[in-house]
C-alpha cells in the first residue's frame, strides 16, 4: 500500500518539478544574467577562443541594493499586503464564527454566498469596484453627499492606495473565511460551556478558549491571504493610479515594458525569498497546534 | 442547601423536567437517577445555569438563582465528554478556574498542586490532554471542577466512558473525595448500582418526574412504585389486586393462584389494582414456616451466577418468578421441570400501585 501511494506521488512530484522547479531554476538564473540588447537575455556561456566562460552578474542584485526607490516599494507592498491581511481577519473572524455558530442547515447557503464572487472573473469584479468608487459612482456619491451634509469637502477614492487595499480586501476575503470556518465549525461547544461553568465570562471564553483554539486557522487565513497579497500588480494597476502602485507592478514593468528580464527576475527573486521566511515563521508558529482536539 | 421548588423546563413542545421539587443539604452526595431521556441531565443543566427553568425556582442557600448566568454561580460541573481545554496542560486546565477567579498566581501554584495530589497526578501536570488515558482525562475533569472549592459539584455521568474496574475504583477515590472536602455532590446517572454505592440519598427520575427520593437501602426496600421497584436491582412483579383485609394485613387475589398476604401499607382500599413486588432473593425453594407465604410451581431455568445462581420458575397459573440461591455450586441443581414450593417471609411482599 505504502509504495503504490508512493509510486501515485510521482506524476504531481514530476508535474511539480518540470512546471514550477524548473521555471523558478530559471528565473533564479535569469537574476544573474546580462540584459539582452533589444529585452530578453545575453546567454549566461560566452563562447571565445580559449571555450566556453560563465558570463554571469550581480548587477541587478547590486541596482536593488542602491535604488532605495526598490525597496521602499518592497516595503509599502509588504505593508499593503499586512494591513489586507489585518482587515480580512477583522472582518472574516466574526463572519466565520457567525456562519460556523448557525443552524446547520443555514451553513451550506451561507458558505455558497461567502464563494459566490468566484463564480464571476476576478477582472469584472474590479471593473465593477471602478465603477462604484469612480466620483460619479453611486458609493462615492452618496458618501460624499453625505460628507457635504456634515460640511466636509468631497473625497477621491479611486487611483488611491486606500482603493488598492479595499479591493484586495474585498478579493482575498473568502481566502481568510474558509479556513477559519473550517477551525471555528470543528470546535466542542462544550468547551465553552465548561469555561463558562468555571467562571470565565464571554469575553474571556473567547480569548482564552476559542481563539487560541483557532490559531491554526488564523496563521493559515493570513498566509492565504497575505501572499498573493504582497505580489498583486492587477488591482493597483486598474484602481491604484500612481499612489498605489506596488511591487508587483514594478516586476511586470521590467519583463514587458523595460524589457529588462534581469532585473525583473532580482525583484521577484527577492520578493520570493521575503514570502518564504514568513510562511516559516508563519508554519513554526502554528507548529503541534495542529492536532488539538 | 439547594433546593428545587416547582421546577420545571420545556423544549418546544416537550416537557423535560416536570414539577420536581427537591432539598439537598450541604455535604450531601445526592444522585440522581433513571433511565436516558428521564430529565436528569436537563436539571443538571437548571442547576449550573445553561438553561432556565419554564416555571418555579431554585434556590441556594436561599436565594433564588434566576437569572444568575453559570459563571456567577458556585456550581462546577463535571462532563460526561470531559470538555478539557486541549490547548492547555494539565496543571493549566486545573489553574483555569484559579485564573477566572484572580487568585493570586502563589495561590493558584499551590492549589494545582493539591489538586493534583488529590487525584493522584502529580506527575503529569505538563501533558497535554490527548496525551492521557480516559481515567486520567477523568481525574482532572474532577481536579479542575474541584479546584476553585464550588458550593456544590456536578456531575453528569463521570465514569460512563470508563471500563469496569477502572469505574469501581474511581467510585472508591469519589467518595473519599467528597467525604474529605464536605463539597455537595450532585451525581447523574442510568447505573443504578452506581447510584447505590455513591449515595447519601438517591432521586429516581422517569419521563421527567421525580418518582422517589431515599437512602439507598430504603429505595431497594421499600420501592414506592412498579417503575423503581424494576429500576432498582431485580424485583418480581406479578399483576394484583386487593381483595380484602385481614389481622392488618392485605390480602391480594392473583388470577389462578391461591390469595397472597402482603404487610398494609397507606391508604389502599379494597378492589385497587396494582403488582405484587417480589426480590429473587427473597425467595426460598422450600415449603414455608410458621408465618410464611407459599406458591408452588415448576422449575424452569437454571442460571449459574458465581456466588449465586438464579432458577426461573413458572407459576401454576403461567406466570414466571425469578429465584436466587446463595451458594452457586456444589449443590443439586434442580433440573427443569422438578415441581419445587416457593416460600418468603410475609414482610418480603409489597403490594404496589399501578
Amino acid at each position: 500500500m505504502e509504495r503504490l501511494s508512493r509510486w501515485l506521488a510521482l506524476p504531481p512530484l514530476a508535474y511539480l518539478c518540470a512546471l514550477f522547479g524548473l521555471p523558478l531554476l530559471l528565473m533564479v538564473l535569469a537574476s544573474f544574467q546580462w540584459p539582452g540588447e533589444f529585452g530578453g537575455l545575453e546567454p549566461a556561456l560566452d563562447r571565445s577562443e580559449d571555450g566556453y566562460r560563465l558570463n554571469l552578474t550581480l548587477e541587478s542584485y547590486h541596482r536593488l541594493g542602491e535604488d532605495g526607490l526598490y525597496l521602499g516599494l518592497l516595503l509599502k507592498s509588504f505593508l499593503y499586503a499586512l494591513v489586507t491581511a489585518l482587515l480580512c481577519l477583522l472582518l472574516g473572524y466574526p463572519l466565520a464564527q457567525l456562519i460556523a455558530r448557525s443552524p446547520s442547515r443555514w451553513r451550506g447557503w451561507l458558505l455558497l454566498l461567502v464563494v459566490l464572487p468566484f463564480w464571476s472573473n476576478f477582472l469584472i469584479r474590479i471593473y465593477a469596484w471602478m465603477i462604484l468608487l469612480s466620483p460619479e459612482g453611486l458609493l462615492l456619491g452618496v458618501l460624499n453627499a453625505l460628507l457635504a451634509w456634515f460640511g466636509l469637502g468631497p473625497v477621491q477614492l479611486l487611483y488611491t492606495p486606500a482603493a488598492v487595499i479595499l479591493c484586495m480586501v474585498y478579493v482575498h476575503l473568502p481566502f481568510m473565511v474558509l479556513p477559519l470556518y473550517v477551525n471555528l465549525e470543528r470546535q466542542d461547544p462544550a468547551l465553552l460551556e465548561a469555561a463558562r461553568d468555571l467562571g470565565a465570562s464571554r469575553w474571556q471564553c473567547f480569548w482564552r478558549v476559542t481563539w487560541p483554539l483557532s490559531l491554526p486557522g488564523v496563521y493559515a487565513g493570513t498566509a492565504l491571504v497575505f501572499i498573493p497579497a504582497f505580489g498583486m500588480f492587477a488591482i493597483p494597476d486598474l484602481v491604484g493610479g500612481t499612489e498605489g502602485i506596488m511591487i508587483g507592478n514594478v516586476i511586470r514593468t521590467q519583463f514587458l515594458e523595460a524589457r529588462d528580464w534581469p532585473f525583473g527576475s532580482a525583484l521577484a527573486i527577492v520578493m520570493t525569498l521575503v514570502i518564504l521566511v514568513l510562511a516559516w515563521l508563519a508554519a513554526w508558529l502554528a507548529r503541534g497546534k495542529a492536532d488539538y482536539g | 442547601m439547594l433546593e428545587l421548588r416547582g421546577v420545571s423546563h420545556r423544549y418546544g413542545n416537550v416537557l423535560a423536567v416536570d414539577q420536581v421539587s427537591l432539598t439537598v443539604a450541604s455535604g450531601e452526595f445526592f444522585t440522581l437517577l433513571g433511565p436516558s431521556g428521564c430529565g436528569k441531565t436537563t436539571l443538571l443543566r437548571l442547576i449550573a445555569g445553561f438553561e432556565q427553568p419554564s416555571e418555579g425556582r431554585i434556590l441556594l442557600d436561599g436565594k433564588d438563582l434566576a437569572g444568575v448566568p453559570p459563571e456567577r454561580r458556585p456550581v462546577h460541573t463535571v462532563f460526561q465528554s470531559y470538555a478539557l481545554f486541549p490547548h492547555l496542560t494539565v496543571a493549566e486546565n486545573i489553574a483555569f478556574p484559579l485564573r477566572m477567579a484572580r487568585l493570586p498566581a502563589a495561590r493558584i501554584k499551590e492549589r494545582v498542586r493539591e489538586q493534583l495530589a488529590a487525584v493522584r497526578l502529580e506527575g503529569l501536570a505538563e501533558r497535554y490532554p490527548a496525551a492521557l488515558s480516559g481515567g486520567q482525562r477523568q481525574r482532572v475533569a474532577l481536579a479542575r471542577a474541584l479546584a476553585n472549592r464550588p458550593r456544590i459539584l456536578l456531575l453528569d455521568e463521570p465514569l460512563a466512558a470508563l471500563d469496569l474496574k477502572l469505574r469501581e475504583q474511581l467510585q472508591l477515590e469519589l467518595i473519599r473525595l467528597q467525604r474529605s472536602l464536605g463539597i455537595t455532590f450532585i451525581y447523574v446517572t442510568h447505573d443504578q448500582g452506581e447510584a447505590l454505592a455513591l449515595s447519601h440519598r438517591v432521586g429516581v427520575m422517569c419521563g421527567g418526574r421525580l418518582v422517589q427520593v431515599d437512602r439507598p437501602a430504603e429505595l431497594y426496600a421499600r420501592p414506592r412504585n412498579r417503575f423503581v421497584a424494576n429500576f432498582i436491582g431485580r424485583c418480581n412483579l406479578l399483576e394484583a389486586r386487593v381483595s380484602g383485609r385481614v389481622n392488618g394485613h392485605l390480602v391480594l387475589g392473583i388470577p389462578g393462584l391461591p390469595p397472597v398476604s402482603v404487610p398494609a401499607e397507606g391508604n389502599l382500599e379494597v378492589g385497587e389494582l396494582g403488582v405484587l413486588a417480589l426480590r429473587p432473593e427473597h425467595i426460598r425453594l422450600q415449603p414455608a414456616r410458621a408465618g410464611e407465604q407459599e406458591l408452588s410451581g415448576l422449575i424452569q431455568g437454571h442460571l449459574f451466577l458465581g456466588a449465586t445462581s438464579l432458577y426461573q420458575v413458572e407459576l401454576v397459573n403461567g406466570m414466571r418468578l425469578d429465584v436466587q440461591v446463595a451458594g452457586g455450586h456444589g449443590e443439586v441443581v434442580l433440573e427443569p421441570g422438578t415441581p419445587v414450593r416457593l416460600s418468603w417471609p410475609l414482610q418480603a411482599g409489597r403490594f404496589l400501585r399501578e
